[in-house]
């Protein structure tokens, strides 16, 4: 019997699971890519330290992306790489969570994985703590910066990594080194990353 | 259910009082689980290894759109890395992935930006810490052989004496696939001039941006991607 803890939270704040993987951040080491992408969504599949690490991350960032604004990937997501007694009350919760939302429409979205800490690794299973930084604007909403420091705990099974808990701490966060007039603007925003996305796995998840 | 966590921020502008308590809520389900994971989906890609590490640098050695943007964050992530902290591991980078006709610009380039900020080289040397993220990246141009990236990124760092602080930038990246592998042929940072930063952090409490809250909460995290630390 495990326990899986599913951190989420409205998308206007605290949305714990955050980032994009950076996926250019995680480029792929060795001569196998530790990550497939199966039906859209991102697969751990190298039973391996830097596997647990590369499956956990993209998940992450994966959740962080799609749970509330794109919800056919999420869902696919959550059949693929949670454990199925956990899938049902996942959906819920996110649904749940969605409906207090403001409308979604015209709101953008980027995340990233900073960094990540193998804290255990044993035969089967795997505990892989991830530091996550989003950024969310609309043209009613002001670019909204949002950090996250959680821990998800995988198991190894038929072949890819599967999420058993997920576990939220305190993140840090860093002060702005420079803030130049005007760049804090939706409209700086729109402009200066019109065309851009996250940078996740191997540029094919968009 | 239990509600675990609830901080005090404020909504962003134009957030409902509804939705504020979702904004500073984080909900955790506990759910006990059964075991195994069936039912598969159908289909998959497996795209082949997109870098390959050489002198403990990665190498971007996938001929493709997808090939050209890992190759371009993986550069600039080792790029912004090692440039200042780790010269040798710099000399790597622009031996195995700059075009040759740019590498000894590049190193002349780096030992001025080292010589310009005494202040960096000190905190470095006094072990301080630096951390790279990619916030988003778009493919400006590809035609078979050439191709140009742009990245949002930021450093946050931190160290004795340094408050932990995070600087955005646009890059963008010439590339060049020449010998099966990208090259990079240039690099054009904004150095933050127009980079967009967000303008609320509305979790930033006085606690968790020191250097020791971040030396506690992040001891032991690397870099995620091709050239960091082994797990």
């Amino acid at each position: 019997m495990l326990t899986v803890a599913l951190a989420l939270s409205g998308w206007a704040g605290l949305f714990a699971g955050t980032f994009t993987l950076a996926r250019a951040n995680a480029g792929a080491v060795g001569p196998a890519d530790p990550v497939i992408v199966r039906d859209g969504v991102p697969v751990g599949v190298a039973d391996t330290r830097a596997g647990a690490v590369a499956a956990a991350a993209e998940y992450a960032s994966f959740v962080q992306r799609t749970s509330v604004l794109d919800v056919r990937r999420f869902t696919r997501l959550v059949a693929l790489a949670y454990q199925p007694a956990a899938r049902e009350r996942v959906l819920a919760l996110v649904g749940e969570a969605r409906a207090g939302d403001p409308p979604l429409q015209g709101i953008h979205l980027l995340s990233a994985v900073a960094a990540a800490r193998l804290d255990r690794y044993t035969t089967g299973a795997a505990a892989v703590s991830l530091w996550l930084e989003a950024t969310y604007w609309s043209t009613a909403i002001v670019p909204t910066q949002t950090w996250a420091l959680e821990q998800l705990s995988l198991r190894w099974a038929h072949g890819q990594w599967v999420i058993v808990a997920q576990t939220l701490a305190q993140p840090p966060v860093p002060a702005w080194a420079t803030v130049h007039a005007a760049n804090d603007t939706a409209a700086a925003f729109d402009r200066s990353l019109a065309g851009m996305a996250g940078a996740s796995y191997g540029g094919l998840l968009g | 259910m239990s509600v675990i966590a609830q901080r005090a921020s404020e909504p962003p502008a134009g957030i409902s009082g509804r939705t504020r308590a979702w904004a500073i809520a984080v909900i955790v389900i506990a759910t006990a689980l059964a075991a195994t994971l069936s039912g598969l989906g159908s289909r998959t890609i497996e795209p082949p290894a997109a870098s390959v590490i050489r002198d403990g640098v990665p190498v971007g050695v996938l001929h493709s759109r997808a090939g050209a943007l890992v190759a371009a964050g993986d550069y600039l992530l080792v790029d912004q890395q090692t440039l200042e902290r780790d010269p040798t591991r710099y000399a790597a980078l622009v031996r195995d992935a700059f075009a040759p006709s740019i590498q000894a610009q590049a190193l002349a380039q780096a030992a001025r930006v080292r010589t310009a900020d005494p202040a960096g080289m000190r905190l470095w040397a006094s072990g301080g810490r630096s951390v790279t993220l990619i916030g988003a990246h778009r493919l400006d141009a590809y035609r078979g052989d050439r191709a140009s990236v742009s990245c949002w990124v930021a450093t946050v760092y931190w160290g004795a004496g340094q408050v932990p602080k995070q600087a955005w930038s646009l890059v963008r990246l010439m590339l060049r696939w020449r010998d099966g592998r990208w090259w990079l042929s240039g690099l054009v940072s904004d150095r933050g001039a127009s980079a967009p930063v967000p303008a609320r952090t509305p979790q930033a409490t006085p606690g968790d941006d020191t250097t020791r809250a971040f030396d506690r909460l992040l001891a032991g995290f690397s870099p995620v991607g091709a050239g960091a630390p082994a797990p």
